[in-house]
């Protein structure tokens, strides 16, 4: 029977149409004897446009899966160890809409057709268009009403079952959104729904749901939302019902074998589920991340959900591992990983942290992944070396640290792929391994640096203004630089005119950054020598007490930044000064009465984007021969001991 | 004489002949220090070129590191395309050294002439033997690789990673259980070599196994293995009570694992030797 919900009254402000929550009702039920789902949705829409719209368009993800022959499958780029093992059954899957009506009770099952708004693919099913028989009328909604049915993927990337295990993610009929002109990059009301790419996620818009899912008795449901009612209606099966408003996806996962573990953070519930082997982790889990909410909770807005699910998947549930959705999160962690191996800390902060980026502030994931990978992965880097301290934050094993900055500098700069294509690339234009470094690692590293440049109380202000404004919204790029350059010009002294000349560089460029000093020379200033001023005597050169200091500085990459020069001088004056170094060469002189013994450009190490840091300082008096010294020795104490270990073996 | 006496008495026997070996011992370290010297040094020269004039961090870092090494990544590349051949030629001394090792203490003649001569006389025969025992942890190594990946562990297909922990943990004990036994039966071999340079070789090896798989033989072996260690973790911790230059103590702490090296083989050839005479007796 299908459910009618009251059709949303349009609220119209100020000449504009508000946008409103779709509305999702869906009940879903799982039969595990032959991997499938069959459901009913209920959904109302309303156009926000002041146009009509005679059609919609949905995201059919499963169908993705349906063959070889999709844009996910032949695009090929996704890691080889997700991939199903192909000769081994039946793998693949599909969502099929078998019945669709509108609350005029027109059937529209007819008016279903696939279309390929990225590529030619003529065979990828997954984006569905639904021609509207009646258009939907500026303010008014639309309630479709539609049975569908899908085959559960088996070990597919994200998604799908493995023995008892299943995770439903992307995994129902979901409606694209519809950008209104001025809203991102809409030049005119349309419908933005990409297909399902091998690289890249997704982008939906704000709606309520209430999900009932009807699964065998034994299995215990872990769910986007609250569980609002379980009601066992046989020996066989229950219904558990969630709802959540507000959210921008919808995902469950369930088990027999789930072992749920609590705690709290203000009046969130906390839920963590397992498997048995593994269920002593959740202490680490549970820690980590109340210091992860507690943080986020301060310095952007609190989380406003009554429950967050932690759900760390069994070994062969590997494939959905580490990825967010709303009000719930997966991680991963393994048995035989020691304490040092942050991991579970690491995968739980950075999902939890897309609570706020892509969740809250939904931007696009597939056009813009930086706006959520990127300001996640800064994030992480802040809370975790917070947390666990600067220089360990990421592994902390038998003396070997490294901390989650470093890391995220190291993984972008030592990437080859780190100049092949500026942040702003859609994620399925990157060449495959160049997505990560540059959506992730580079963004994360020029927002720390801009952090540094700024200074941090700045920075937060920016992150608490860009957060309160656009959440439950979907801002572009260019709404996160108007908030940048409209409390820098304010507020920072030093860019009165805001970062654009940064972004240029960082976002719409591809340059890297790097300066060094390469030499600093002292001459003693001599007196001229000749028939000087019409003197009868020929004067001879005398030294005098002063000398001319001179600083070379080079600008090996391209990137331009200011930033401070330290000159320290032999009579113990330290000078520091300001520094916009734009040709390759730069040479800056003193004339004093003392030698430079040493310099250092950026001496705060601001610019952290900058690719070598050691080319930043430079002396004369060889300082560092203490320190290299040491190392040195280090160095051939642990050879002396390889070599002695190695002759002992044989 | 009794059992234990006679286990004490060939072990404090044999750190002594360790010990008053000095001339091997000292050349052994010059070596060891010499090669690694041939491995630190271009490293040390990449820390050099890239921070004789700069402010160098306090803390080695992974950005200290990375920094470091584009800063010449030719040097890098030469230094990695040098190591095997660095190494190499380190384990073919090895060989020879430990040839030289066991021709001394089987003649109790600890000076450098010996040892030299010894170096040369069984080099080759050690080299076959070290390859065969390479050759035979190899096949150890694959046998113990197979069993820990035996039956099914296709991650998709496991219910836990709990087994495989387990197994691993099962299979490194039996691994260290099997490569102790190899080891005294390799350096038990070398003695054998050096005492009776026999023709067939493999009878020997094979008769070899009876007389090491022997309560004294094996406490011996232990026990020289124990003192190795607690003389090792004694430098260790003088060295971070008392400030020394940390590189004097990494001297001190090899020339423990020289002494060992030369005691081990002094006692298995003083119970190899027994062994003869009891045989003739
Ligand atoms: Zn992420």
């Amino acid at each position: 029977m299908t459910i009618w919900l009251l059709t949303v009254v349009p609220v119209v402000t100020f000449g504009q149409i508000e946008r409103l929550n779709d509305e999702y009702r869906i009940q879903v039920s799982l039969d595990t004897a032959t991997h499938t789902l069959t459901a009913k949705t209920t959904l109302t829409w309303t156009n926000p446009d002041d146009k009509p719209v005679d059609h919609m368009l949905f995201h059919m993800y499963y169908n993705a899966f349906k063959n070889t022959n999709s844009t996910f499958f032949s695009e090929n780029e996704f890691p080889e160890s997700l991939r199903p093992p192909q000769d081994d059954g039946c793998h693949w899957s599909y969502t099929d809409i078998t019945d669709i009506k509108d609350n005029n009770g027109n059937d529209l099952t007819t008016m279903i057709s696939y279309i390929q708004p990225d590529d030619t693919n003529i065979l990828d099913q997954s984006v569905l268009r639904l021609d509207l028989i009646t258009a939907v009328n500026p303010g008014e909604s639309i309630t479709l009403s539609f049975d569908w049915n899908a085959a559960i993927p088996n070990i597919m990337p994200r998604t799908g079952y493995n023995k008892e295990y299943y995770f439903f993610a992307q995994w129902f009929p979901k409606l694209g959104v519809y950008e209104t002109a001025g809203m991102r990059y809409a030049e005119e009301g349309s419908w933005n729904c990409h297909q399902y790419h091998a690289n890249g996620e997704y982008y939906s818009d704000f709606a309520n749901y209430n999900v009932s899912m009807t699964v065998p008795n034994s299995y215990v449901v872990a769910s986007s939302g609250w569980l609002q009612a379980k009601h066992t209606f046989d020996s066989q099966m229950t219904t558990w019902t969630f709802t959540c408003d507000n959210i921008i996806d919808f995902t469950w996962a369930t088990s027999p074998h789930f072992t749920v573990q609590k705690d709290k953070f203000k009046d969130t519930d906390i839920l963590f589920y397992t498997y048995p082997y593994k269920e002593d982790i959740a202490s680490r889990y549970f820690t980590a991340i109340k210091y992860c909410m507690h943080y986020l909770d301060e310095k952007l807005g609190d989380y406003p959900y009554p429950t967050l699910s932690i759900v760390d998947p069994p070994i062969h549930g590997l494939f959905t591992g580490g990825m967010e959705y709303p009000t719930l999160v997966t991680s991963i962690s393994f048995n035989f990983f020691p304490q040092g191996f942050r991991t579970p800390e690491t995968l739980v902060m950075h999902e939890f942290i897309h609570q706020y980026f892509m969740q809250m502030v939904a931007t696009h994931e597939v056009e813009e992944a930086w706006m959520d990978e990127g300001f996640t992965t800064y994030w992480e880097g802040r809370i975790l070396d917070d947390f666990l301290g600067e220089s360990c934050s990421m592994v902390d094993f038998a003396g070997f640290n490294i901390g989650t900055k470093e890391y995220n500098r190291f993984e972008f700069l030592n990437s080859e792929y780190n100049t092949s294509a500026p942040i702003t690339d859609k994620s399925y234009e990157f060449e495959s391994s160049a997505y990560g470094p540059i959506s992730y690692n580079k963004t994360a590293l020029w927002l720390q640096t801009l952090e540094r440049m700024i200074g941090v109380e700045l920075m937060d202000e920016i992150w608490k203004t860009y957060f309160q404004r656009w959440k439950y919204k979907h801002p572009c790029r260019q709404d996160f630089i108007d908030v940048v350059n409209e409390l820098v010009q304010l507020k920072c002294q030093k860019f009165p005119d805001g970062m654009d000349w940064y972004f240029d560089q960082v976002i719409y460029g591809t340059d890297l950054c790097d300066y060094a000093i390469t030499n600093i020379s002292n001459d003693v200033i001599t007196t001229q020598a000749g028939f000087i001023d019409g003197d009868i005597d020929c004067l001879n050169s005398i030294e005098t007490d002063s000398i001319k200091s001179t600083i070379t500085i080079r600008k090996i990459e391209n990137i331009t930044v200011p930033q401070q020069l330290k000159v320290y001088f032999k009579n113990g004056n330290i000078l520091t000064e300001e520094l916009f170094a734009t040709n390759e060469y730069t040479e800056v002189s003193y004339t004093t009465d003392s030698e430079i013994t040493k310099a250092i450009i950026d001496p705060d190490t601001l610019i952290y984007i900058d690719r070598n840091l050691l080319n930043n300082s430079y002396t004369t008096e060889k300082l560092s021969q203490k320190t290299n010294n040491t190392m040195t020795s280090w160095l051939q104490g642990r050879f002396q001991n390889a070599l002695e270990f190695l002759s002992l073996l044989i | 004489m009794s059992k234990q006496k006679t286990i004490l008495s060939t072990i404090a026997l044999s750190w002594k002949n360790a010990a008053g070996s000095w001339q091997i011992w000292s050349l052994l370290l010059l070596v060891n220090f010499i090669f690694a010297k041939l491995i630190s040094a271009p490293i040390a020269n990449i820390i050099d070129s890239a921070s004789l004039n700069r402010v160098i961090p306090a803390n080695v870092s992974l950005t200290y590191i990375y920094d470091l090494i584009q800063n010449d990544q030719h040097l890098v590349s030469q230094i990695m395309s040098t190591l095997p051949i660095i190494l190499g030629v380190y384990l073919l001394w090895t060989v020879f050294s430990t040839a030289g090792i066991v021709n001394s203490v089987f003649y109790k003649d600890f000076k450098l002439s010996t040892f030299l001569s010894g170096g040369l006389k069984f080099f080759f025969r050690f080299l076959r033997l070290t390859i065969y025992m390479l050759i035979l942890l190899g096949f150890i190594g694959f046998i113990l690789y197979k069993v820990l990946t035996f039956g099914e562990i296709n991650i998709f297909q496991i219910d836990s990673e709990d087994f495989l922990i387990s197994r691993a943990v099962w299979l490194s004990i039996c691994f260290a259980v099997i490569y102790t036994f190899l080891k005294l039966w390799n350096d038990w071999l070398k003695i054998t070599i050096a005492r009776l340079n026999p023709k067939f070789f493999f009878r020997q090896s094979i008769g070899a196994i009876s007389q090491i798989l022997n309560i004294k033989t094996i406490v011996v072996f232990l026990i020289n293995i124990l003192i190795a260690l607690a003389m090792i973790l004694l430098f260790r911790t003088i060295g971070q009570i008392i400030p020394i230059v940390a590189i004097l103590i990494t001297q001190v702490i090899i020339l423990a694992r020289l002494w060992y090296k030369i005691a081990n083989l002094s006692s298995l050839s003083m119970l190899n030797s027994a062994l003869d005479r009891a045989e003739e007796s």
